[in-house]
């Protein structure tokens, strides 16, 4: 007997939700821990773009 | 119109060079020097494109913050100037991308459909990307632009309409000629001998090496995954992968693949790396140097550089920019390498120079000029160095991580999680992972210690102290 599988939109409403809440309530959440706030600060600090991808945009603008 | 542009460039990589110098002349033109001073002798070189181009805040919990809409004082109506940008990034992209759909023979309504679900998806990549704890730790937009992409098509799947418009590749290779101009050779020169050093002697031994150990030893299947995991742990990550991944004309799972480990990988090493250097005692400019030739991503490396402290700090990045310099000459070199090694004709054949010429992927020749130009060609025709940074960092930078954004929400659209599964099941592409980057942090620490601690550790204090 084969499992059906759930339709695409549902899969795509349960994924986008997922998203939602690991963006809106735990990453948040986690930017709050002291050792992840005190990286963050570090680099707020020193206006480093830690997501470049290329050295011309490590600096970031102020 | 269609097919007259098609017969006259004949290869789609002509028409992508062209794109990619009308977008580098326009920055040039847009970024006149011009005196703003009385000090004639200082001009201070005026963009127009400056904050054109739109770039997403930094936000912790509310998304709208990425857009910066709050104004300074509460009376004053929304900033929205940061929504101006937006609507000109999509406008310059949209118009740019259009000689492609008419080579591509697409309708209007399927490439603004298209173009319109590539720009939205690409938007969102970049707010998930700009969420503080994500971007702090290098978590790139292209991740996330590839996800959304995945997300879509292995769900509801794409529309049929917009399907003509997953043209990731073409996009990408546009994306590179960009890159091009930001390959500064000028740069090598920045922390002398021990940089260069460092960067150029580490780097091609361990893509080679590597690659080697992967092709000999774990017997890879794919060349063109061996190549590029090799290139993104060895030269600079997300971009190298890319660059050599087009080169090499890699599979898209491939390159999704290695950027995914990479990325995964640079998360933690940014973070242990530091505290290893500063636990263990190491001298801080050999540990900066150390981790600006090994840890993958530039951003990251600017990061892990900070927690050594200021001179730490521009020693990993200036050792980084170094090797971010060598994407161009590796690029090349894979381009012509995979054009003599692989083709369609049995083992052992010799192939003619025109037979090499009419596999070469022709975008890299747009790349190396690109590169060229800015390095030599317009420092001799009187650019200053502050005149050719605005135009990189401010308009063609900016303009190139749009187009990779978009290339990869296409690419992923075109991806199912079946086809990259498979890589995932393997444990081959994880272990060349794993093992060349353990080669490379063994290799590059040698190299730190005899450069930075020894030979010319005077001489780059001194190089600091200015």
């Amino acid at each position: 007997m084969t499992k059906s599988k759930p339709p695409g939109w549902l899969q795509l409403l349960a994924v986008g939700s997922a998203l939602g809440v690991v963006w809106l309530y735990v990453l948040p959440h986690i930017a709050e821990f002291p050792s992840v706030k005190e990286h963050i600060e570090l680099l707020e600090r020193h206006n480093i773009n830690a997501g470049a991808m290329f050295y011309t945009e490590v600096q970031e603008k102020r | 119109m269609a097919s007259s542009t098609r017969s006259f460039f004949g290869h789609e990589d002509w028409l992508v060079i062209l794109l990619g110098f009308i977008v580098l002349v326009g920055c040039c033109w847009m970024a006149a020097a011009q005196s703003r001073s009385t000090d004639q002798a200082k001009p201070q070189v005026v963009n127009a494109l400056k904050g054109k181009i739109a770039k997403l805040e930094p936000w912790t919990s509310n998304p709208l913050d990425s857009l910066a809409l709050r104004s300074p004082s509460e009376n004053a109506p929304a900033n929205l100037k940061n929504i101006y940008s937006l609507v000109f990034t999509w406008s310059v992209l949209g118009i740019l991308l259009l000689p492609i759909a008419m080579w591509k023979q697409m309708r209007p309504s399927e490439y603004w459909t298209g173009f319109a679900v590539l720009a939205a998806l690409g938007t969102l990549a970049f707010v998930l990307a700009s969420q503080k704890v994500i971007k702090y730790y290098n978590f790139e937009y292209v991740l996330w632009a590839l996800m959304l992409g995945l997300l879509i098509s292995n769900t509801i799947g794409v529309p049929r309409l917009i399907r003509p418009m997953m043209i990731g590749d073409t996009i990408i290779k546009i994306g590179l000629v960009l890159l091009g101009a930001e390959v500064l050779f000028g740069k090598l020169v920045a922390l002398g001998a021990p940089g260069i050093l460092t960067s150029w002697i580490v780097t091609p031994v361990v893509l080679i090496t590597t690659y080697w150990f992967g092709q000999r030893v774990l017997k890879m299947e794919s060349p063109s995954l061996n190549m590029v995991i090799s290139a993104d742990m060895s030269v600079c990550g997300v971009s190298a992968a890319i660059a050599t991944g087009a080169a090499c004309r890699a599979k898209r799972e491939e390159i999704s693949y290695a950027i995914g480990i990479s990325l995964l990988f640079t998360a933690v090493m940014m973070v242990v790396q530091p505290y290893f250097v500063l636990q263990s005692g190491m001298d801080k400019n050999v540990g900066a140097a150390w981790m600006g030739g090994t840890i993958d991503s530039t951003g990251a490396v600017a990061a892990a550089g900070a927690f050594l402290g200021k001179e730490g700090e521009t020693i990993a990045t200036t050792v980084k920019m170094i090797q971010n310099v060598l994407i161009g000459v590796i690029a090349f070199a894979v381009a012509g390498y995979w054009s003599i090694r692989f083709g369609d004709q049995p083992t052992g054949q010799r192939i003619g120079v025109g037979e090499i010429w009419r596999r070469f992927p022709k975008f890299v020749l747009g790349f190396l000029a690109a590169s060229l130009i800015f390095s030599f060609l317009l420092p001799a025709f009187g650019w200053s160095s502050s005149a050719i940074e605005t135009i990189t960092k401010d308009s063609v930078s900016q303009l190139r991580s749009w187009l990779f954004c978009l290339a990869f929400v296409a690419l992923g659209l075109e991806t199912s999680f079946w086809e990259l599964g498979k890589y995932l099941k393997e444990g081959k592409p994880l272990a060349l992972y794993l093992i060349g980057q353990a080669w490379s942090m063994i290799l590059s620490l040698l190299m730190a210690y005899l450069m930075f601690g020894w030979l010319y550790a005077d001489k780059v204090k001194e190089i600091l102290a200015k």
